[in-house]
């Protein structure tokens, strides 16, 4: 047998299985109390989305000595424009704000959010995806991830349809197929696992030009090939400000954000 | 997908893969999607046989899942100086090193020269080579040896110069993406590359144009891979133009007023300019900067017989909206 795999016993598999990562009440004002273990969160627009991306991926890692849950997160950056300094810069103005806020918090210099930043990163797991195949493979290989990485509690897929057409021959196979045939081989890997996985994907990549209300309706537990919250990010007359329509199985919220190259800020 | 025969493995001899094959598990993805038990009653050979040829499978083809510390080090601030000082101070000190940057324009606004004078910028004062695709046939070298000229260099420096710009002429996509192979596989090498210009892609896209296959899609979205791949291991910026289109429409806009409605409402046409990149939706987001460059024919002045252009470069969101402009002139000296 290959090194690199575990022997375990029942009770280490059992505790490996059911001692999962909470990431419930994460980000409230787009999951409000979830997202719940192995919940799917679609996350679509035609603008650029990635600094609301970077947003979330800090709330994420935070520290918890901030108050808020320490997971891992793994990141497949399959369209190559994720911008590694928005990252940082996120994360040093949250930490800055956070300690602003709270003065009460151990004495915070410059050296001590550097350490927290790096902190912050150590918890996140990119792979550079080039190709479909490697893509694919990739997706499988988080069986061996998840063994080095038990901390890990969501994965990022930007964005799911990259390699779409590269795939496609002669026959044709319709968008919402081919995402929810990535969505099924994630979901297949990471079941036993229970994470939580967020994709991203165009707008326009979709067969159905319906509106969101329109689209099949949110599951409300997770399900394979099913999404638990759809989100739509929409870009208004206002350069900067965006409306944001929260689909779930229950309710379509709305709410509007201001978003920068560099700042994200819910009104 | 790649044949599972690829992988060299003691293990998966030819009889292997015959019974593998029985099952129609031809491919790589294929042996991965199936249980790893039915893959070993299949093909007759242990189950920690199986895992093992999935682990050896997993080494060589999957992406490596790096700390977000170690990517740290490796994506800060790099950038490749332009040689022109407004854009590099537009830029924050020049074209991202790593990703894949746009430059569209209308026809005729001045994208082929400052391809050029970036290819000379890049190479002037360094070791740098410089790969230009020139897919429309019209790269000058007398241009950029006059270029080269108005910085009073010498023949000899001229000739170094000339010598560290690489071109290729491609005709067609599959010879581009061929190219872009051989630059991933290594068989073919240029020394200290820091930059590759594709000027332009949309001549080579529009051989595609109506295609029902969408090949031109398929292959464009090879050559978006390919780039990427290269922009990350080799840290170079691949500058692609696009071509700005420009269309005219005519909108019906009620006049009236809203809140009065009549039988037969009155209608005027208008007339709506409308510019898009070229390239289709797929491409809108591969960008990671986008520069639109536009000329100014009012401002352009003429100085002892040379007319001087003005140009505006600016930077699009994703929306196409501005986000930063710079000016430039164009001269018979250069983009400057």
């Amino acid at each position: 047998m290959a090194s690199s795999c575990k022997i375990e016993t029942g009770m280490q598999l059992l505790a490996r299985l059911t001692k999962q990562q909470n990431i419930e009440k994460f980000y409230p004002v787009l999951f409000e109390n979830g997202p719940r273990p192995g919940e799917v969160i679609e996350l679509y627009s035609e603008s650029n989305i990635n600094p609301l991306l970077i947003d979330i991926i800090c709330e994420a890692l935070l520290p918890s000595c901030f108050g808020d849950l320490k997971i891992s997160i793994i990141y497949f950056n399959c369209n190559g424009n994720f911008n590694y300094d928005s990252l940082l810069s996120c994360m040093s103005y949250k930490i800055s704000t956070y300690v602003s806020e709270n003065k009460t918090t151990q004495n915070c210099n410059d050296n001590k959010i550097n350490e927290l930043v790096k902190k912050m990163l150590s918890n996140i797991f990119i792979a550079e995806i080039y190709d479909a195949s490697q893509f694919y493979i990739s997706i499988h290989n988080l069986e061996r991830v998840f063994l080095e990485h038990s901390n890990i509690a969501m994965i990022i897929v930007d964005t799911i349809t990259a390699f779409y057409w590269s795939e496609q021959a002669h026959k044709i196979c319709k968008m919402d197929t081919y995402t929810k045939k990535i969505l099924q081989i994630i979901q297949k890997v990471c079941k036993d696992h229970k994470l939580s996985i967020l994709y991203t994907r165009p707008e326009h990549f979709s067969s159905s030009k319906d509106s969101i209300e329109a689209f099949e309706p949110c599951n409300q537990f997770p399900v394979l090939e099913k999404v638990n919250y759809r989100i739509q990010v929409v870009p208004t007359k206002d350069e900067s400000i965006y409306n944001i329509n929260i689909r779930t199985h229950k309710s379509l919220i709305q709410r509007t954000l201001y978003m920068d190259q560099d700042k994200v800020d819910w009104i | 997908m790649q044949k599972i025969s690829i992988i060299e493995h003691t293990l998966l001899t030819e009889n292997v893969l015959k019974r593998l094959a029985n099952r129609r598990i031809l491919t790589i993805l294929d042996f991965l999607n199936e249980d790893v038990d039915k893959i070993s009653c299949a093909a007759k050979i242990t189950i920690p046989q199986v895992l093992d040829i999935r682990n050896q499978i997993f080494d060589k083809y999957s992406a490596p899942v790096l700390c977000g510390l170690i990517l740290l080090e490796r994506h800060l601030n790099k950038c490749l100086n332009t040689g022109i000082e407004s854009i590099n101070t537009m830029l924050n000190e020049g074209v991202p090193i790593g990703h894949i940057t746009e430059l569209c324009g209308l026809a005729n606004s001045g994208k082929t020269q400052l391809c050029h004078q970036l290819a000379v910028n890049c190479v002037k004062h360094t070791e740098n080579t410089v790969l230009y695709i020139d897919t429309k046939g019209d790269f000058s070298a007398k241009r950029i040896q006059f270029l080269l000229h108005s910085y009073k260099k010498s023949y000899k420096e001229m000739a170094e110069i000339m010598f560290k710009i690489k071109v290729t002429r491609i005709w067609n996509m599959e010879e581009l993406i061929e190219l872009l192979q051989n630059l991933k596989k290594g068989t073919i090498v240029l020394n200290k590359l820091s930059m590759i210009i594709v000027d332009s892609l949309p001549c080579l896209m529009l051989q595609h144009l109506g295609e029902e296959s969408k090949i031109g899609l398929a292959l464009l979205n090879q050559f978006v891979n390919y780039c990427r791949f290269l922009c990350d291991h080799l840290q170079i910026c691949v500058v692609c133009v696009n071509v700005q289109t420009r269309w005219v429409d005519q909108d019906l806009v009620e006049l009236e007023d809203e809140k009065k409605h009549y039988s037969t409402s009155f209608q005027e046409p208008t007339y709506v300019e409308k510019q898009n990149r070229c390239l289709g939706k797929y491409w809108q987001h591969i960008p990671a900067l986008v520069l639109l460059l536009d000329k100014n024919p009012l401002l352009d002045n003429e100085v002892d017989d040379n007319t001087i252009r003005q140009l505006s470069l600016s930077v699009l969101t994703s929306n196409s909206k501005v986000l930063k402009q710079c000016n430039l002139t164009l001269s018979s000296t250069g983009v400057r």
